[in-house]
């Protein structure tokens, strides 16, 4: 299975070709972005109980605030997958990055009430890097009950 | 011992790729370790202590808030290091982008940049090798509760 995988890779590497390798999400060394974001570090999120002053210290400054400081946004990106090309002698390799959004919101007391991490698939960054359109998975929001 | 490992190639071998990697630690890691939160505020931010230090201390030697919250219960700065002997101007902004930030030498600072820079802050604060912001939340005596200090790029 090894051998034929080896055998699939020089194959493409040498004929010229383009081969794109999914990644579980992980923090680049080469972008610059916060390092203390992730979906799993949102989860701890409480929605009725964690307060402002504790999402303030546990991420820092939102990258922005809106509707008078009630929301609050954070942006990360996370390295989803690894790319490799060639054409002939050349060849060139690179990280496939993933913007990602954390959208936090408070009620007048700062407890709060939403919060949702908006991911864009691996399938969505090939539509965009392909055909220039921004599409988003379905943000895993999570509220308060009514 | 050290004789011993010389004695078999194999032992020479992990010698060899020791001292390869101790010489690429030697040579990459300090920048990196300088730059961590803890090491910032152990260099730049001693004086800031939970339950003690007064927001009035904190705005004599870091000025008014970045941004602040719930009234100014809490407040955020943003923070940049630099070096002010280095001159920095708009002519020369690209030669000392390229050449980088070099060592972090002893006049080295930790400076809060102004809800409304200037233009050269602008620039110090793009030639900075990191940029932190400092959260803190004062009780209602307005002194530090509690603090944190993140990486905000890097």
């Amino acid at each position: 299975m090894r051998a034929t995988l080896a055998c699939m890779f020089a194959v493409l590497l040498s004929s010229g070709g383009c081969i794109l390798i999914p990644t579980p999400p992980h923090k680049s060394d080469s972008l610059p972005t916060r390092q203390n974001l992730s979906p799993k570090a949102a989860a701890e999120i409480q929605v009725g109980v964690t307060s402002r002053e504790q999402v303030l210290l546990r991420f820092g400054e939102p990258d922005a605030t809106f509707d008078q400081q009630r929301r609050f946004a954070y942006l990360w990106a996370d390295v989803v997958a690894w790319w490799f090309a060639s054409g002939g002698y050349q060849g060139d390799a690179g990280e496939i990055g993933q913007g990602c959004v954390l959208e936090i919101d408070f009620d007048p007391r700062g407890i709060v009430i939403r919060r949702a991490v908006r991911t864009p698939t691996l399938a969505d960054l090939f539509t965009r890097q392909i055909i220039g359109g921004v599409a988003y998975a379905p943000p895993q929001t999570v509220e308060s009950p009514p | 011992m050290l004789t011993a490992l010389l004695r078999s190639r194999a032992g020479r071998a992990a010698c060899c790729v020791i001292a390869l990697c101790a010489a690429a630690g030697c040579q990459s890691a300090p920048g990196f370790e300088q730059l961590t939160e803890p090491a910032i505020e152990a260099r730049w931010l001693p004086w800031l202590r939970d339950a003690q230090t007064t927001r009035q201390e904190i705005v004599r030697t870091l000025g008014e808030p970045t941004q602040s919250y719930e009234g100014d219960r809490l407040v955020a700065y943003h923070l940049y290091l630099s070096n002010p002997k280095q001159v920095v101007t708009p002519t020369n902004f690209s030669t000392r982008y390229l050449a980088g930030f070099g060592k972090i030498q002893p006049d080295t600072q930790l400076c809060a940049e102004p809800a409304a820079p200037s233009p050269e802050t602008e620039l110090r604060v793009l030639l900075s090798p990191a940029t932190y912001g400092l959260v803190l939340v004062y009780d209602r005596g307005d002194v530090v509760r509690a603090h944190t200090l993140l990486w905000r790029a890097r």
